[in-house]
């Protein structure tokens, strides 16, 4: 469950096959520190909303965001065969450090600036070996109050950086009342955005996404390693950049509209319930996305690049992309057209988990959350509860695990 | 490739078409000696998987009607995509050819198509898909008289808000008239020869009468109207078709009405009385004239020079 978008889908018959509903993926041997520089990335952009502009990653900033061409690849990105990496999970890991340098644009100042410093040695010796005990918390807890901490104390350690606690995340732990129904950074009124999606700034959907994606990496980190297989997907190491920056590049080299990103958040679905093995993490997340979008614009849109453009914007080499299109196709069987009416759901779905949003006209309208409460349908109770476990530790992430109720019900 | 079936489980026979992106061979399946046909995509770094590939396949996949040509498998390796169709045994175009008189096929034929064509294409609406290259070498006939919907690599899916450049993709010929005027649901501009657009646009004014403010309110706001065309009358579709009755008449001028919002639908059409004696509700091969089925019909692939290719000559697959 996790492993899916935490976003409500309709009762459309191609939202997310029921079948896949209870399924309940652990990422394969992530480590949480990386998901840290996400986060907070997202909850600061938010905070301005109006600008999540150029550059809302804090450290990474101006780095690549420049008008120029992006066309440095990222060494992290590199796809690792997969029959190197195909063993048990703790074996994985001495691999990460010896990886993080590749052959690469001679320590380009670019690369640096996207790495986050803690990125490589030390931090692997502290990934979990395997998330600790389930927390007790039922799933209807969780449902009913989403934003509340699960169990904050069963906070697991990790956080290498001062980053580890992004404002969101300490603020919702000082104040998780706050945070009850729905999200409020502060006092600022929320940006409202366009009823419909299409009228929506590109920026504004990045954020949105980014800011989903982010908790649901978070969650799928801190599960990690139970049963993870690699995928096509896993980098060696957790790219260097964050996912609010990377979708804002995709978006903006790549010309993603906001059909096309949503589109992408279906896919996150689609393919999560069609390939059981695969789960958005620190370490898929970026392939996911560049191949999402590849796929989103070719199959979808009557503009769309070469898939040079796409790889050298996503930071993979042609020939990878090419392999990762055809995976990502093959295992959601070629169907990649969503219907309309998901596309909306989506959309309202994730501005209504986003703080510091709102939607036109939706008037303190919390009535979305009752409608993920009935459509609760989660028969798959044990995944949940060690879901929680999962995202306890960071106490606020229960929202994650919550929209996935209505991710698989559907009255 | 893990899937069931590989390439191997086909035997690959004569050539059908070729275009540039893909290779279109006639097929039988060794376990059941079904015939297919295989539509071999090669794959470069370059471009990945084709767009229309990728198109084709999805929208396909959700296209289960008789009246569309079906797609069995897809089978893929590293550099190589193919595509299982059933097979059909050649195309409209190659059909008037052969069959028609000077093109012209009789009244019975044309109707049946008609009704077979109008299905195909209400069950492509129904389902949110628009093909957007419709034309006689995109309609696969088989020996039974049955017309199928052919080649989707131009098709989408509509109703999602996705940049489209629809008065680009639709071979010249066979675009309407208001796409051929600028339409487009979400503008964005794009090369796209006027000239040849222009010209197309004049023969259809020739026959349906050159349109103006007055007859169709908005059309001077059109991207390409010109104030400089020539002024034609409405042509009596009946002197240009006097084979065709009345009824087929009427169903004909109401599906060739310059304005769109004026046009019939495929799904009305099909209810139009033209079709009511063609038992409605029992479509396919049971109504298809005797000598529809007599005919074994003649190899269309390979051979064809085609007039009006829009990617190549894939034999409508």
């Amino acid at each position: 469950m996790l492993a899916r978008s935490p976003v409500p889908t309709t009762t459309s018959a191609n939202a997310s096959p029921r079948s896949s509903l209870h399924s309940f993926r652990y990422a394969p041997a992530p480590s949480p520190r990386n998901s840290s520089p996400l986060v907070p990335a997202v909850a600061k952009s938010r905070r301005h909303s109006n600008s999540p502009a150029p550059a809302p990653a804090p450290a990474i900033a101006s780095s690549s965001l420049a008008p120029k061409r992006y066309v440095a690849v990222d060494a992290a990105t590199q796809y690792s065969p997969m029959e190197r990496m195909d063993y048990a999970t703790g074996a994985l890991l001495p691999r990460v450090q010896q990886q993080p340098t590749d052959p690469d644009p001679p320590s380009s100042p670019r690369r640096r600036a996207m790495a986050a410093p803690d990125e490589r040695p030390g931090a692997v010796a502290q990934t979990p070996a395997r998330p600790s005990k389930p927390v007790p918390p039922g799933p209807k807890q969780r449902i009913e109050s989403p934003f509340v901490p699960a169990s904050p104390s069963k906070r697991r350690n990790s956080q290498g950086p001062g980053a580890s606690t992004s404002a969101l995340a300490t603020h919702a732990l000082q104040n998780p009342s706050t945070l009850a129904k729905r999200a409020k950074p502060d006092t600022l009124p929320p940006k409202v955005l366009p009823q419909r999606y299409e009228h929506c700034a590109v920026e504004d959907v990045v954020v949105l996404i980014a800011h989903m994606l982010g908790e649901l990496i978070e969650t799928n980190d801190s599960l990690a390693l139970k049963s993870g297989h690699l995928t096509r997907f896993h980098s060696r190491t957790a790219p260097g950049i964050s996912v609010l920056e990377y979708l804002h590049r995709l978006a903006k080299h790549a010309t993603l509209t906001p059909p096309l990103l949503l589109s992408m958040v279906y896919y996150i679905d689609r393919l999560c319930a069609l390939y059981p093995d695969f789960t958005i993490n620190t370490l898929t997340v970026h392939r996911f996305l560049i191949t999402a979008a590849t796929v989103a614009a070719k199959g979808l849109s009557d503009a769309f690049w070469n898939n040079s453009t796409y790889a050298r914007v996503g930071g993979v080499k042609v020939a990878e992309l090419k392999l990762l299109e055809l995976e990502f196709l093959h295992r959601v069987d070629w169907k990649i057209v969503p219907n309309p009416e998901v596309l909306v759901a989506y959309y309202k779905g994730l501005v209504e988990r986003c703080p510091g949003y709102a939607l036109e006209g939706a008037e303190n309208g919390d009535d979305d959350s009752d409608a993920i409460d009935d459509s609760d349908e989660l028969d798959d109770d044990d995944a949940v509860e060690e879901g929680q476990g999962g995202f306890s530790r960071r106490g606020f992430l229960g929202p994650t695990g919550t929209v996935q109720g209505p991710a698989l019900g559907g009255a | 490739m893990d899937g069931k079936r590989h390439a191997a489980s086909f035997q690959q026979l004569e050539k059908l078409g070729e275009g540039t992106y893909a290779t279109v061979f006639k097929g039988r399946n060794r376990q059941t000696g079904e015939l297919v046909a295989l539509k071999e995509i090669h794959l470069d770094s370059e471009e990945g998987t084709p767009s229309t590939a990728i198109r084709e396949i999805s929208l396909m996949k959700e296209l289960k009607h008789e009246n569309i040509v079906a797609l069995h498998d897809v089978i893929h390796t590293e550099n190589k995509l193919m595509l299982v169709f059933e097979y059909m045994d050649g195309d409209l175009k190659k059909y008037m050819d052969t069959q028609g008189e000077r093109g012209a096929l009789k009244p019975p034929v044309i109707k049946s198509f008609m009704y077979q064509l109008l299905k195909g294409i209400d069950f492509c609406h129904k389902n949110r898909v628009l093909h957007r290259d419709l034309k006689p070498q995109n309609l696969l006939i088989n020996s039974k008289g049955q017309l199928k919907l052919g080649d989707f690599g131009l098709a989408r899916a509509f109703g999602i808000p996705v940049n489209t450049f629809s008065n680009e993709v639709v071979t010249l010929w066979y675009r309407a008239p208001d796409v051929l005027l600028g339409s487009r649901t979400c503008f964005l501009a794009g090369p796209v020869s006027w000239h040849y657009n222009e010209d197309q646009i004049i023969r259809i004014f020739r026959i349906m009468g050159t349109p103006t403010e007055r007859t169709w309110p908005g059309l001077t706001q059109f991207p390409e109207y010109k104030t400089t065309w020539q002024m034609y009358a409405t042509q009596p579709l009946s002197s240009i078709l006097p084979q065709i009755d009345a009824l087929g008449i009427d169903l004909l001028q109401r599906m060739l009405q310059l304005r769109p919002e004026l046009r019939i639908s495929a799904a009305e059409a099909l209810t139009h009385q033209w079709f009511s004696d063609l038992m409605v509700g029992q479509p396919g091969p049971k109504q298809h004239p005797q000598h529809l089925q007599a005919q074994q019909m003649m190899h269309p692939h390979g051979v064809i020079k085609q007039t009006v290719p829009s990617q190549g000559n894939y034999g409508g697959y």
